[in-house]
């Protein structure tokens, strides 16, 4: 991440925007810091990010989703272009309703947000309230379930044409290749 | 009378005719696509071979070469775009995620594994992406094929 | 004196009395998934007055190749083909970009001359790309001539990528830790050459495409974003630096050796029309093909022999956490999100943010008020490849 102070941006939001909660995630190793809020003050909380003067953000740069199990999340890239001085960091909300998620829209403060919202809800069925426009973006309009969450199954025919045909799926040969591997790593193995 | 020397004549100098110019139709969907043009281009000239009118038009083009992935939503327009050239007509199909579904075989939703599943396919050029040299080698075993074609020496009509 | 051919003032010309009631509507035309500017397979629904578009609304999803279900269940090495052909015309940045995620997760050391060597390859396919752009812009725009041209100056640098890595357009070259093959000291002098042909060509293309009045005419004033436009639509590289911003990530946030070579930002500067049209779009990326030519200068002056591979383990696994890495791509800035979940070998997550999805958004806000043929301008010069758009 680039020039933020993740405890003092932390503080700015718990103080300005009341109930959000922001809490920071300092992993340990390499990996990237990142601000948890509340999922039902998301709305707040960017158009605070957008509109201060200490620490403004001007752009979105991508909204990207993740399934763990039990919960889903949705990670927003909040990033600032200035030839002086650029900012970027990761801010995070947690859904946990598998159901029926539903997550406030933030399309009104950036328009990046209309595409990049539509994508989250064609992957993981999460909906946004207020968008303009919430439909399919990459999938036809009648696909059913959501690609990207870890219980996918894909649906067996689709307008007529099978999607994953048995003709066509070759797992023979990748058993053959692997079997033949381990029974010559065995015979070298044995005769050492 | 069927393989009289009148016939085969006349029928070798139409196929003659149309192997020679054969137009296809820019279907490039992807990767593939860029290989195609360069084949199209200065170095790997695929004009010599008559194939050098590129038409954007199904209605007036006689070769499909289908180059990229098909997906679920494209392949309808696939199919009605074939429908749509006029007879006799030919297809190629150009890189393995149009033969049998490429690398996205294994856990593709989304990816119609193979073009042979809405469109009947006459060449098959393996490859990832095939070489412009491939692509020509495709084009000319089309060739080959057509050169063997009974036109006037058949009863009945080839694609009914 | 009346002549025959007068009829009258205007408002008592009728032809019938319902000609008052003339309806008019909007016609719906597809600019449809297969169209000869070669795009790819995008449909762009446009509502035309006339010649005039009134709305235009982009529909994706007919290239969607399931890339991020397949990287969940592939290990980190096995992704990076797939990583390839995302952006078919700039594959090496597109594996760099995801290699330098997995590397920084991992605390690898890449080698000195790897590096370089990366540098030189990536700004090699910069050049490439935009000699892309330039010859299908020019097609599209109904220019046959200069198509040939960059195809030729475009086959000689896949040349000596086809005799570094073993192909044409598709590579899988860089790996985690370093690259997988060494260029020899013959075909880095080519690379020299390459260089010295390049500005000459670029000179060539200059006087050719770039400064024809008739390619000014079509391009100078149409199509503009403005620079809030860019800012709140999130748009990123040639697209932001030709409506006026100094933004480039590999001068603002330096990756990989970049803070040691001297080159220039190209920003566009309304020399013809404004800043922010057609035109100045197009002509930030025939400045940064000089800048990146003067960047392979550098490299081939500090390259010394030495390793070119890192110590990398076996089997990758990666610990617990998650990044998201930046690169300055020819298209725009790539990023990419990758979770990992503990001890696996598969990664839980790669997110791909594409330059090119948010910049098909920009499309609908620009559009109305356009002529029909200025759209296709405009959409040929914010260089879309749908493989990166639909993933």
């Amino acid at each position: 991440m680039l020039n933020v102070d993740f405890q003092k941006l932390s503080d700015l939001i718990n103080k300005n925007v009341p109930g959000a909660n922001a809490v920071v995630n300092t992993p340990e190793g390499k990996s990237d810091s990142s601000i948890t809020v509340e999922a039902s003050s998301i709305f707040a909380v960017v158009s605070f990010l957008k509109t201060n003067s200490e620490m403004p953000f001007n752009s979105l740069h991508v909204i990207s989703g993740v399934d763990y199990v039990e919960h889903m999340e949705v990670c927003y890239m909040m990033s600032h272009f200035d030839p002086e001085g650029g900012r970027e960091f990761i801010l995070k909300i947690k859904v946990t309703d598998r159901v029926n998620p539903a997550v406030d829209s933030i399309v009104s403060l950036y328009a990046a947000a209309n595409f990049q919202e539509r994508e989250v809800y064609d992957m993981y069925g999460i909906k946004f309230n207020n968008h303009p426009d919430l439909r399919r973006i990459l999938c036809p309009d009648d696909w059913e379930g959501f690609p990207l969450r870890k219980d996918y199954v894909a649906q067996k025919v689709y307008n007529g044409m099978e999607v994953f045909p048995d003709s066509k799926m070759n797992f023979e040969d990748r058993e053959f290749i692997v079997r033949q591997a381990m029974i010559k790593k065995a015979q070298t193995q044995s005769a050492q | 009378m069927q393989d009289g020397v009148v016939l085969s004549t006349v029928d070798e100098f139409l196929n003659w005719g149309r192997k020679n110019s054969l137009w296809p139709m820019t279907f490039g969907l992807a990767c593939c696509a860029i290989e195609m043009m360069a084949t199209g281009a200065s170095k790997y000239d695929l004009e010599r071979f008559g194939c050098g009118a590129f038409m954007a038009t199904p209605r007036r083009s006689d070769l499909m070469i289908v180059a990229g992935t098909v997906t679920l939503k494209m392949a309808t327009r696939v199919k009605v775009l074939y429908e749509q050239m006029a007879e006799p007509k030919y297809v190629i199909s150009m890189g393995s995620c149009a033969n049998k579904g490429g690398p996205y075989w294994q856990h593709g939703y989304h990816v119609l594994k193979g073009v042979d599943e809405v469109v009947p396919v006459d060449v098959y050029v393996p490859g990832c992406p095939p070489r412009p040299e491939a692509l020509i080698e495709g084009v000319m075993t089309l060739q080959k094929k057509i050169a063997n074609e009974r036109l006037l020496r058949n009863k009945w009509v080839k694609h009914a | 004196m009346q002549s025959k051919w007068d009829i009258g003032e205007p408002e008592k010309r009728t032809i019938n009395s319902e000609t008052e009631q003339l309806k008019s509507e909007l016609l719906t035309l597809n600019m449809g998934p297969q169209h000869p500017a070669t795009h790819g397979v995008l449909r762009i629904e446009i509502w035309t007055d006339s010649e005039i578009v009134a709305h235009a609304i982009p529909h994706l999803g007919y290239l969607h190749r399931c890339m991020e279900k397949h990287a969940e269940n592939l290990d980190y090495r096995g992704v990076i083909p797939f990583v390839d052909r995302l952006d078919y015309l700039a594959a090496m940045n597109m594996e760099w970009t995801y290699v330098q995620a997995v590397e920084q997760m991992l605390g690898t050391e890449v080698p000195r001359r790897a590096e370089l060597l990366r540098i030189l390859t990536g700004e090699l396919q910069r050049i490439a790309s935009h000699l892309m752009a330039f010859g299908t812009y020019a097609l599209d725009l109904g220019a046959f001539t200069p198509f040939l041209y960059a195809f030729e100056t475009r086959e000689k640098i896949l040349r000596l990528f086809e005799e570094v890595s073993g192909a044409r357009l598709l590579y899988n070259y860089i790996w985690v830790g370093g690259l997988w093959n060494d260029w020899t000291d013959e075909q880095l002098e080519r690379v020299g050459q390459f260089c010295d042909f390049m500005e000459e060509e670029a000179k060539k293309y200059n006087e050719l495409v770039s400064y024809n009045k008739i390619f000014i005419e079509r391009t100078a004033n149409v199509g503009v974003f403005s620079l809030q436009d860019c800012l709140d639509y999130g748009a990123t590289g040639p697209v932001l630096r030709g409506s006026g911003m100094k933004w480039d990530l590999r001068k603002n946030k330096p990756y990989s050796l970049y803070s040691e070579f001297d080159f220039d930002v190209p920003v566009g500067d309304g020399e013809h029309g404004q800043a922010g049209d057609c035109w100045n779009r197009y002509m930030v990326r025939m400045k940064e093909v000089v800048q990146s030519v003067k960047i392979i200068r550098q490299v081939l002056e500090k390259l010394e022999p030495g390793p070119i591979m890192g110590k990398v383990p076996k089997i990758i696994k990666l610990p617990k956490g998650e990044v998201y890495v930046r690169q300055e791509c020819p298209r725009g800035e790539l990023a990419f999100h990758l979770v990992s979940e503990g001890d696996a070998k598969q990664p839980y997550r790669l997110k791909v943010k594409s330059p090119c999805f948010t910049h098909v958004s920009m499309l609908p806000r620009v559009a109305p008020g356009q002529m029909i043929a200025d759209f296709v301008a405009t959409v040929g010069s914010i260089d879309i490849v749908l493989g990166e758009v639909d993933r």
